[in-house]
């Protein structure tokens, strides 16, 4: 039995380079490689190559690589153009956007260059998103991979686009860097009464949690029935074999019901999907729809109140006095 | 045939190598408490309210000192103004016990260089109280002010226990965790790159690598902490930007920074006085939020009226690259413990360590002529090169 496709395989092919098939258009030009990788062959497909880059991809990755360099020179220049203090604090540096109301474009150190690094950024991901689009039609295979990337991007652009677009600043924007974007996503929480309360983040983390859930269903089922040729599944799906019919009895004899090995990849793609779609939902909806989440969970009963604790019966007097004299809103 | 066919000892040698990858990782990178870690519950059931501790960790050496107190002695019937002439703070205090509290205070700070650490040294080594003193003197009695003053306050945050010199220094000239503001970067027109983070690049260790603006915010600035939306709707509140121009994240970011400060000083969780899912609410909040308000208010006050002056007097070694002095947090008198010397009975024991009465608090045009002074003495004592920050 041939078992080649699978992560037990024994057996690499080391002979002529597969080619490429013919597809329309004339931009059709490779890069890198073909070649045989007998260290990568151990976990897939051992020929390396040759990718394709047409127009997308150099645009891709030229919008990319600008918005990058622009990146890490400004962190290079912070750290006064020390290398070592640069390359130590690489997880530190961040690159700001500009503070204050308004959208307009700033001055280059107050927030200008976060705007250009942005706006390259979201063209080289766009770029790329349409470099798939077009390899995938150029294939005649569905769209859905596109489609599927074009669910992160929403999420991207939600954060650092259209809600701050919204919200008419771009200080609500989280920064580059990679622990000041983390510490970005804390701060917005708290800033905004606890993400915890906001809906649509916790459908977000339904949909995460239920596609690792899922995936690892999917997964240990085909490796279960691996033995019975079940890693053939595009066969399997039209032509059901020993390996469906035990893979399926399982689920049913443990939990009663079982996707079909056509329809469990509908789930596994629409659970990723939703989870960018639904978390910029809960993004945009903040700050401009709902201020407080905590306190949006308290009017529809999400947010139970505390059994009798050791809190606070009152706040003394002075202490109430000063925090009304800061009391920074209201009209 | 193969014997391995399925390379099953490639995936058990690349597991063992992922394993003793992750040991060494585990090991090596960051510091880890070993357990147990212990959990204390100290709200309602279930509500997660609770501290964590970790007794792996050791016991912090400054916290297992003996707090130094001098026998009793009786009065001598004059008080010290009248004994020595030249007594500023303590004048009206007996001066047999202004002798003992002068004792107990060489202990508390100067144990290895005695009298003449403060007080000017005669031809033969003995302190010479005629002659001018060294800066240290100036140092002491604006010191001595900021403890009367903090043991007077009735507001809850030091009492019963009281605080000394002894809290702070422990022995040392310089209480062991002080912090230093850093310089500010040129203003945006002076340079081609973003505005950097405030991260402290020539820090050692993970708690001088923390921006200091985030103390400067609170226990310095007087600015408020209230970054959290207070209702559900955005149309119900006009403004949410700060009256001091912070943007909205940095200031959450800075109270963040400042709260884990507060934890840390402490040996506590956030818990201890929040509730965690809606961090402003005092209605949610734990008793132990009152003494934490007026101790931030205290600590404040002490920065900005007693120690940041002394950048004028004290000796560039004592100074911080911005050219001020070295300030408290809740770091430097806490150690960690919630009850700073595992609550050790402190004023009791000294009197005249208590001012008659409390002070009022400081007037805006009080604040306003420190900040001044406070500048003034900064920019003139800063290194080179540093800007000094507002």
């Amino acid at each position: 039995m041939a078992r080649f496709h699978s992560l037990y395989s024994s057996i690499q092919i080391h002979g002529p380079k597969d080619e490429a098939i013919p597809v329309p258009g004339r931009d059709r030009f490779g890069i890198l490689g073909p070649y045989i990788s007998t260290w990568l062959g151990k976990i897939g497909d051992p020929q390396i190559g040759r990718s394709y880059l047409g127009w997308w991809g150099i645009a891709s990755l030229a919008t990319g690589t600008a918005s990058f360099m622009i990146m890490g020179f400004n962190f290079w220049a912070m750290a006064d153009w020390n290398t070592v203090a640069f390359i130590r604090g690489m997880a530190w540096h961040k690159l700001a956007p500009p503070t204050g109301p308004g959208l307009h474009l700033r001055a280059l150190p107050d927030g200008g260059w976060w705007q250009i690094a942005g706006l390259l950024l979201t063209i080289s991901i766009l770029c790329w998103w349409a470099r798939l689009y077009t390899r995938a039609r150029a294939l005649g295979i569905g769209t859905h991979i596109p489609w599927a990337f074009a669910s992160a991007i929403w999420l991207f652009l939600c954060i650092g686009l259209f809600r701050p677009l919204i919200m008419g600043t771009w200080e609500e924007a989280p920064p580059f860097g990679i622990i000041p974007h983390l510490n970005w996503t804390a701060t917005i929480s708290v800033l905004y009464g606890n993400f915890y309360y906001n809906p649509f983040h916790c459908l977000s983390i339904v949909f995460l949690y239920g596609s690792v859930l899922l995936w690892a269903m999917h997964g240990g089922t085909i490796l279960a029935t691996s033995r019975f040729g079940g890693e053939r599944e595009a066969e399997d799906i039209v032509d059901r074999g020993t390996a469906v019919e035990r893979g399926s009895l399982f689920w049913r004899w443990t939990m009663g019901f079982n996707a079909n090995f056509e329809s469990i990849h509908r789930w596994i793609y629409w659970f990723a999907l939703l989870v960018g779609v639904t978390g910029g939902l809960g993004v945009l909806l903040t700050g401009t729809v709902v201020d407080n989440w905590y306190l949006w969970g308290v009017k529809w009963g999400l947010a139970p109140p505390y059994p009798a604790g050791p809190f606070l019966d009152a706040i003394p007097e002075d202490i109430a006095r000063a925090i009304a004299e800061r009391q920074i809103d209201g009209p | 045939m193969a014997r391995d066919p399925q390379h099953r000892g490639l995936v058990y040698g690349l597991s063992g190598v992922a394993a003793v990858a992750a040991a060494v990782f585990l090991l090596v990178v960051p510091e880890w408490d070993a357990p147990p870690i212990v959990s204390v519950e100290h709200g309602p059931d279930a509500l997660a309210m609770n501290t964590f501790l970790t007794p792996g960790r050791g016991v912090d050496p400054l916290n297992v000192l003996e707090f130094p107190v001098p026998d009793p002695v009786a009065d001598r019937g004059v008080t010290a103004g009248e004994a020595y002439g030249d007594v500023e703070v303590l004048a009206d205090l007996d001066a047999a016990q202004f002798d003992r509290l002068m004792v107990a205070v060489t202990e508390w700070v100067a144990p290895n260089e005695g009298c003449t650490f403060c007080h000017a040294a005669g031809a033969d080594g003995a302190p010479d109280y005629e002659a001018e003193p060294p800066y240290t003197f100036a140092v002491a009695r604006e010191m001595l002010t900021m403890v009367r003053e903090m043991n007077a306050d009735p507001r809850p945050h030091v009492q019963p226990q009281g605080v000394t010199c002894f809290s702070c220094h422990r022995g040392q000239n310089v209480p062991v965790y002080t912090w230093n503001r850093a310089g500010e970067w040129a203003p945006a027109s002076e340079r081609w790159y973003g505005k950097p983070p405030e991260w402290i690049r020539t820090a050692r260790t993970i708690r001088d690598f923390m921006p200091r603006e985030a103390f400067s915010d609170f226990i310095l600035h007087d600015r408020s902490a209230m970054v959290q939306a207070q209702h559900i709707y955005p149309e119900q509140q006009s403004a949410r930007r700060f009256p001091e121009g912070t943007p909205a994240f940095e200031r959450a970011e800075h109270v963040y920074l400042f709260m884990m400060q507060m934890s840390d000083g402490l040996g506590v969780n956030c818990t201890a006085c929040h509730n965690s899912r809606a961090f402003y609410d005092w209605g949610q909040s734990t008793p132990l939020r009152v003494p934490a308000w007026y101790a931030i208010d205290q600590t404040r006050r002490a920065n900005l009226a007693h120690i940041s002056p002394l950048a004028a007097v004290l000796p560039a070694e004592r100074l911080g690259p911005a050219g001020d002095a070295m300030k408290a947090n809740c770091m430097t008198c806490h150690v960690g413990q919630l009850r700073p010397l595992n609550g050790t009975e402190m004023i009791s024991h000294f009197p005249g360590l208590v001012a008659p009465s409390p002070s009022p608090p400081l007037t805006d045009e009080e604040s306003d002529e420190l900040w001044e002074f406070i500048h003034a003495a900064e920019r003139e004592r800063a290194a080179p090169g540093v800007r000094v920050p507002d």
